[in-house]
């Protein structure tokens, strides 16, 4: 079924419709032109062939009237007249002659008078009857004219159906027909031109001939001398109108033939114009559904259709692009750049606009999170530095005075000694304890010095040697949690060593800067897979501790040692 | 001979009067007052002649260490022995730089306390054995720089114009290299030079090397 709403469609209709309004119209005119010429061409031609045999016949009986007229009254009676089969002369009045009758229309005078005897020839020959009255005598003489016959039976000029006759005023035929002799003395003829024709009129036209058929026609009333005769000259309307029947043909051959082009023409461009837009349509239409599409290929077209698909790679490249950055944001890379695709492009704007919302709320988020974390380390470290307080400044004063009054007690002196060693145990436990928990050296006199007590404790108390330097100045103004920080971190990084490296000696620097403060652990143990157990608890605690400081760290490890260098801001 | 007069700073009550009625057993000694704060004691000082404080260090409202050194300076007859629980060098080297004549633990036995008393009390000052090693320990790291470059960068620095680079300054110094490129940089700056070039030579005519 043919879809009316289609582009080919409509675009094949109108072009068949305005090549068919216009073929149709030339042809039209064209045609119309042709059968006019034609029919002109052909009443000249049957009229002039008309004219022809007329002058011919007028001729011959000319002269015959003048043969007629040399017979004189010397002639006797009863002689025959040379080119007559009956001649008489009579001092009276004749009524037949030889076996035809003399009809009383004839007017006797020294003009030669015809009389047309064909109808009483017993088998229709052209036969003329020729009546004088001179100086008494009545002349009177029957002719056959054959010759007349023959000149209508010319057929120069006339084509295959064309016919020359005669008809006389009694509308009998006096010719023979050309075309089958049972039509010929007998035969009436009453058609519109040999009515025209004794009315008088000389002209050309087309009807129905007394075969009934179709002729064109050029007829003329002939009078000689009391003969009234109409001669016609006569075609067949088919054979005279064959070339536009012919053409007729033909041109509806071409209009054929035109039409069909112009249906696979414009199929042709239909479809030329219509495969791109379809393909474009299923293009977008896969884009309305969410769908990322390739760009079209490079087609070369300088037209409107080459404009659009240049249009619709522009949008797919937008498109695209506008995905791609959604999706990195999606992905949570914030770093992805855009810029709008133009001063209209809301996508776009709105796209950025989320971009940074959603930035400041990570950062928001991170900060958050850092503060919470840091503030429950920080109360984590308050709670360690209020009991090691407690322990150093309330429990220790407490068993030193127990140990005065101990002192001061008059017991067995070696009792005495044991009590006393006994309480100094305990209170070098209590002073273990709180140093364990916060050294006090940390608060009073900074990071650098309480790492080196940690340092010189572990030194002491292990096989390891611990290499240590530091230039962070006892009065430095840094804030205690930064302190806490970097002293826990190096507890951790020494523990770990010290618990799992198996080496021997470990470096360690700690350098102030005044906006930072650069920490340099390494060791020469064993190392261990980054990869693996850079995410363990010893290593993650001092990542956390450096990521809240906002500082950096960065480990090295292999079969020869370990290296951490940790920078924290200040 | 009169008695010393000694005063007892500790903000535990009860470790202030078990400290009296110790040195109240001894003949040569008169506990002339306590004070739970620093500013008690500096009042007391103000009304009364004291020979001999025995100070706390750590108690709320004022380092005890942090006041030997002002005291040092209003009542310069006033000697400082300093009796804490702190066992920890810095401790010691402080209180030594701020004009203590002794450091105690309070552990210290009875006979230790009263002859670290008659020794003070003499003008002598009064370290144990013991004490004496952690105040060594610290002395060694301890030392402050008044030059234009801290010790740090004058180490950098020799290391540099040995011709060392900075990964072999950095492995002698046990620091990261990127530390060593920030000292230079700070002496670079210090020193108003642009390159290391300029700075050796700079440095040498400063006899800084």
């Amino acid at each position: 079924m043919i879809r009316m709403n289609k582009i080919g469609n409509k675009l094949a209709l109108i072009m068949i419709c305005l090549a068919l309004v216009v073929t149709t119209f030339l042809a039209s005119l064209f045609y119309y032109q042709f059968d006019q010429a034609l029919r002109e061409r052909v009443f000249l031609q049957l009229s002039s062939v008309k004219q022809l045999k007329l002058v011919k016949i007028k001729a011959e009986v000319t002269d015959r009237i003048a043969l007629f007229n040399s017979i004189k009254t010397n002639h006797s009676p009863g002689e025959k007249a040379t080119g007559f089969f009956e001649f008489a002369v009579d001092t009276i009045q004749p009524n037949t002659i030889g076996a035809y009758q003399v009809p009383n229309f004839v007017k006797w005078s020294d003009e030669t008078f015809i009389i047309d005897f064909t109808n009483q020839h017993p088998s229709g020959e052209i036969t003329l009857g020729f009546a004088r009255h001179e100086g008494g005598l009545y002349f009177l003489a029957i002719a056959y004219v054959p010759d007349i016959q023959a000149i209508l039976l010319e057929r120069t000029g006339l084509g295959e159906s064309g016919e020359s006759y005669l008809v006389g005023d009694d509308y009998q035929l006096k010719s023979r027909s050309r075309f089958d002799f049972a039509y010929g003395h007998g035969t009436t003829v009453k058609t519109k031109g040999v009515l025209r024709a004794l009315s008088g009129q000389t002209g050309e036209d087309s009807f129905l001939d007394y075969r009934g058929i179709h002729v064109f026609s050029s007829y003329e009333k002939m009078e000689i001398n009391g003969l009234t005769w109409v001669m016609l000259s006569e075609i067949n309307h088919d054979e005279a109108m064959g070339p536009i029947l012919r053409l007729r043909k033909n041109l509806l051959v071409i209009v054929a033939t035109i039409i069909a082009f112009i249906l696979i023409v414009s199929y042709y461009l239909s479809n030329m114009i219509v495969s791109p837009i379809i393909s474009m349509e299923k293009k977008l239409i896969r884009m309305s559904e969410g769908a990322q599409e390739d760009v079209f290929p490079d087609e070369n077209r300088e037209d409107e259709i080459g404009h659009m698909f240049i249009a619709l790679n522009k949008l797919i490249q937008a498109l695209g692009d506008t995905i791609k950055f959604a999706d990195e944001i999606g992905s949570g890379n914030f770093t992805a750049q855009f810029t709008p695709l133009g001063p209209s492009d809301r996508l776009g704007s709105s796209l950025i606009e989320m971009k940074e919302k959603l930035q400041q709320y990570k950062e928001k988020e991170l900060t958050h999170q850092k503060e919470n974390q840091r503030s429950i380390l920080s109360g984590e470290e308050k709670e360690r530095s209020r009991l090691a307080k407690e322990l150093h400044d309330g429990l220790g004063p407490l068993l030193t005075t127990l140990r005065l009054d101990v002192q001061s007690t008059s017991i067995d002196v070696k009792l005495k000694n044991q009590f006393l060693k006994k309480l100094d145990h305990t209170i070098q436990e209590v002073r273990n304890m709180s140093n364990n928990l916060m050294p006090s050296v940390l608060k009073d006199f900074g990071v650098g010095e309480a790492v080196a007590n940690m340092v010189k404790e572990m030194n002491d108390s292990s096989a390891i040697t611990i290499r240590y330097r530091h230039d962070v100045p006892v009065k430095v103004d840094l804030d205690d949690h930064i302190q806490i920080s970097i002293y826990r971190i190096i507890q951790e990084a020494l523990n770990n060593s010290l618990k799992h490296s198996n080496a021997t000696e470990i470096k360690l620097s700690l350098t102030y800067f005044e906006d930072h403060l650069d920490l340099f652990i390494s060791d020469n143990g064993q190392g261990f897979d980054i990869a693996e157990l850079g995410n363990g608890n010893g290593i993650r605690n001092m990542k956390e501790r450096v990521n809240l400081s906002s500082g950096t760290i960065n480990i090295f490890s292999n079969a020869k040692g370990t290296t951490i260098e940790i920078e924290i801001p200040v | 001979m009169s008695l010393l007069k000694i005063a007892v700073v500790d903000d535990h009550q009860l470790f202030r009067e078990g400290m009296i009625s110790l040195l109240e057993r001894s003949d040569d000694l008169e506990v002339v007052g306590d004070s739970s704060s620093v500013n008690e004691l500096f009042e007391l000082l103000a009304k009364t002649k004291v020979d001999i404080v025995l100070m706390d260090v750590s108690m709320p409202g004022g380092d005890g260490l942090e006041a030997i050194e002002k005291a040092r300076e209003e009542f310069p007859k006033v000697k400082f022995i300093v009796l804490t629980m702190h066992a920890e060098g810095q401790y010691v080297v402080k209180a030594v730089r701020n004009g203590a004549f002794g450091y105690l633990i309070k552990n210290a036995d009875e006979a230790e306390l009263l002859e670290a008393i008659k020794q003070v009390s003499l003008g002598k000052k009064y370290f144990n054995k013991e004490i004496s090693h952690l105040m060594i320990g610290n002395m060694a790291i301890e030392g402050e720089s008044h030059k234009k470059l801290s010790e740090r960068e004058l180490e950098v620095l020799q290391l540099v114009s040995d011709g060392k680079t900075t990964k072999e300054v950095a492995e002698l110094l046990f620091v990261s290299t990127r530390t060593v490129e920030t000292h230079r940089v700070n002496m670079m700056k210090k020193l108003n030079v642009q390159n290391t070039a300029e700075l050796i030579k700079k440095a040498a005519h400063l006899q800084l090397i």
